[in-house]
């Protein structure tokens, strides 16, 4: 960052990092360093001076400036297409079900193995490790879970990964419960 | 079921995006280990357990977060961006003082969409990946930058303008009782009273009653660039910032807003004793 096309905001960002106080010796060291901000950086340091012994008396409406703040990312996020849209969630397949499941029991811990693992127990039935991948793409491509890669890799020598499951995920959960409570509760008596 | 063993508790760390910007040095931008392992930590949690710990969560582990999201819930997004809102509006609070409440309200806000705007690139940049290092600095420095700006702006220096008074230039100096640096009175000097500005427990008080008691902020901000960090009234080499040069006075006129600052301070901290 010695070079002469550095951006100001850079400079005051590493002066931050090693300066504890805006001292005439600093500035004359980082005046030095970048001798084309040699103003700037002396008003600057003039300012933190000063504004570290103003004393604390206007107090702002942090809650009404932070909700400004937040629509205005909202929007940003929004015209990045990061924001999924808001509605009811598609119903998701029995095995998936079971999978979205065995994830939130896992709590952060669950991989495909243990994954696997937990959806036979659960189920009672032989599960098929390859399965369980399918549904782990279906789960993730629908933003209902999300994965982390870890430093350790998986018995086919895959890199192993952490599923986690989002807030979609948690209410597919939710409506697969109620769900499943409803029909529970009216078809009590079938066999 | 599958035939393989479920393994205890995993120990495995998750790789975590590194920083890809660096210092002058040349060394990478690092993040604090207390952040990595915070952010090891959340990583694990399914994301509602996020929105529950965003409070308690570090500044670098949220914008972590934030910029990690790639598709998520406004629900998710609103919390975290809530949350280290909040965070940025308080400290850049705390480095707008001394304004008018409208322009401060205007440079924190400022600041405030700044800092989002910077989390929310599309393609880092060393400001960028600076949120994950040393959040709070990167808020100091533009909020500290913005009042710089704001003081060379038009209306920033109509305050001056309007302070400025007859009889300032320091003319009447050479027949002031006690110039500055010749005081031989019993009184406190400029460093005890910086030092009694130092006080943490009655810090606040102190430097209220300073404030209150000049009559001109320049001659207060002339005492702490002085006294408080060094600065010389004049200086023979050029490239040296010197007082006279940022204040655009003349040396005898700087010393004479010292002196009277000084004057006015220890009246006031005097009268509280």
């Amino acid at each position: 960052m010695t070079s002469s096309n550095v951006l100001f905001e850079d400079v005051l960002d590493a002066l931050k990092l090693e300066e504890s106080r805006p001292s005439y010796a600093a500035l004359l060291r980082w005046s030095e360093r970048y001798p084309q901000y040699r103003e700037a950086l002396a008003e600057f340091f003039a300012t933190w001076a000063i504004q570290a012994e103003q004393p604390q008396q206007v107090a702002l409406d942090e809650e009404r400036l932070a909700d400004r703040g937040v629509s205005h990312a909202l929007k940003i996020l929004r015209r990045q297409d990061r924001v999924s849209p808001a509605g009811a969630i598609e119903p998701v397949a029995p095995f998936d079900q079971l999978v979205l499941t065995a994830i939130y029991l896992l709590r952060g811990e669950g991989y495909s193995v243990n994954i696997t693992d937990k959806v036979g127990e659960m189920s009672g039935t032989s599960v098929m490790l390859a399965s369980t991948f399918a549904s782990l793409d279906r789960l993730e491509s629908r933003g209902l879970i999300s994965s982390l890669v870890a430093d350790e890799t998986e018995p086919e020598g895959r890199t192993r990964r952490y599923f986690t499951v989002t807030l979609a995920g948690e209410r597919a959960l939710a409506q697969a419960k109620e769900t499943s409570k409803l029909l529970a509760d009216f078809l009590g008596d079938l066999a | 079921m599958s035939t393989f063993s479920t393994p205890q508790k995993s120990g495995s760390l998750a790789r975590i995006r590194r920083l890809a910007s660096s210092l002058a040095n040349g060394k990478a931008y690092e993040r604090r280990p207390d952040v990595e392992a915070e952010i090891q930590r959340v990583l694990r949690l399914h994301q509602s357990a996020w929105i529950a710990e965003a409070e308690d969560l570090q500044n670098e582990t949220l914008v972590f977060l934030i910029r990690q999201i790639d598709r998520g819930d406004e629900e998710l997004f609103g919390r975290l961006l809530q949350e280290l809102s909040k965070r940025t509006v308080r400290i850049a609070s705390r480095w707008a003082q001394g304004l008018d409440p409208i322009a401060a309200e205007e440079i924190v806000l400022r600041v405030e969409m700044q800092i989002l705007e910077l989390v929310l690139a599309e393609t880092a940049s060393r400001q960028s990946d600076f949120l994950e290092v040393a959040f709070g600095k990167a808020v100091e420095v533009r909020t500290i930058n913005a009042v710089r700006n704001h003081n060379g702006s038009a209306m920033g220096r109509r305050a001056e303008i309007v302070a400025d008074t007859p009889g300032d230039d320091g003319d009447e100096f050479d027949e002031m009782e006690r110039p500055l640096g010749l005081a031989v009175d019993d009184r406190p000097g400029p460093e005890a009273i910086l030092l009694q500005l130092e006080d943490e427990a009655r810090r606040d008080e102190w430097i209220q009653k300073a404030y209150d008691a000049v009559r001109d902020l320049r001659h207060l901000e002339a005492v702490i660039l002085h006294y408080g960090c060094g600065w010389p009234i004049t200086s023979k080499d050029p490239s040296k910032p010197d007082l006279a040069r940022h204040f655009g006075a003349k040396p005898r006129q700087i010393k004479y807003w010292i002196a009277t600052a000084l004057e006015a301070m220890r009246e006031a901290i005097g009268e509280q004793k």
